[in-house]
């Protein structure tokens, strides 16, 4: 009878601290939930208008076919893309050369624009002799056909072109190195 | 067409290596007579790039073409550097002062980057313009600067 009623009673305090120590764990928990504040986290993101223009082969080379014609070695390619703020501006890419009587020079002997020719995305090739300046080309008579014009483009684009030179003199070419710089110019207005 | 167009695709195959795109931002802004701005180049290429910053006003004709010509008198433009050198992947922001004492007047800062070099042929520099519209005030300055030129586009 006595070991009857021990057993009961451990059974009873066995059962009470368990209790507690279950109330005990989660105690914190039901504490944190009941006062953490609801965190409010400020975003911002600001994207600003920006253009890119990519243009592949950075140079190119000619090859002679004849005395007087040489082609290059490839076509450039040129892409360009643009985010704007709003829809219904305008984008325009030429290209040109800072010199007239000398696209390409070996420091005396000249090789002029006019004698360079451009063909955009297989088009005719145009002697690049333009004086209409598009762009931020700086350089009239000496531009060659419009690689792009934009008119009313939507807010974001992208536009890819290629601009294949080639060189055509009324005489043979003076025998020499000749190197030059092509300006791909590109603008949003 | 098609023809040019896989050529072109199959040339940035051959060349992917080698396609470098250069970005500017913002590429328009307004302000007003006295504006203190920036812009920034960034050089998506995987080699240094030298940057070099000129400045010309222009006037837009009906299509929006701009026309350049050296800066007017009216405008005075301070660019805190005229070049720069840009790491791969690197952006450099170019900071600028401009007053313009005959508003409204319309700048394109371009920036200019050598691409490639080569002792015979042709280099490809890539120019990119950031555009300024300067008028007594700066809001909807560059579309009041358009309606005047009697552009038709927004």
């Amino acid at each position: 009878m006595n070991t009857e009623y021990t057993v009961n009673i451990l059974n009873k305090v066995t059962f009470v601290i368990a209790v507690l120590t279950l109330s005990l764990l989660s105690g914190p928990q039901s504490q944190a939930q009941t006062t953490s504040n609801a965190a409010a986290v400020t975003m911002t993101f600001a994207v600003n208008s920006s253009m890119t223009v990519a243009a592949t082969p950075s140079s190119i080379v000619f090859t002679p076919t004849d005395s007087k014609n040489a082609t290059a070695s490839a076509a450039i390619a040129i892409v360009t893309n643009w985010n704007l703020a709003v829809g219904g501006g305008n984008v325009f890419t030429v290209a040109y050369f800072a010199s007239i009587p000398a696209a390409l020079t070996n420091g005396t002997l000249n090789i002029p624009a006019s004698d360079v020719f451009a063909s955009v995305n297989g088009g005719a090739a145009a002697a690049c002799t333009l004086a209409n300046v598009n762009v931020a080309a700086g350089n009239p008579g000496a531009i060659c056909p419009q690689i792009f014009g934009g008119i009313g483009v939507a807010a974001q684009g992208t536009h890819s072109d290629s601009l294949l030179l080639s060189l055509t003199s009324p005489t043979a070419f003076a025998v020499a190195s000749y190197s030059g710089t092509i300006t791909i110019s590109a603008q949003a207005t | 067409m098609n023809k040019v167009l896989s050529l072109l695709f199959l040339q940035l195959l051959v060349f992917g290596s080698s396609v470098s795109a250069q970005t500017v931002s913002p590429s328009i802004v307004e302000c007003g007579k006295k504006c203190r701005g920036e812009f920034s180049i960034t050089n998506n290429g995987l080699t240094p790039l030298a940057v070099s910053v000129e400045a010309r006003s222009f006037t837009l004709d009906t299509l929006g073409h701009a026309t350049n010509r050296p800066l007017d008198p009216g405008v005075d433009l301070k660019l805190e550097e005229g070049s720069a050198r840009i790491s791969p992947k690197g952006t450099h922001t170019f900071g600028y002062q401009l007053k313009c004492s005959v508003p409204p007047c319309s700048v394109a800062l371009l920036s200019s980057m050598v691409l490639g070099h080569t002792a015979e042929g042709i280099l490809v520099r890539v120019q990119l313009a950031h555009t300024v519209y300067a008028c007594e005030k700066q809001k909807d300055c560059r579309k009041r600067v358009r309606a005047a030129a009697g552009a038709t586009a927004k």
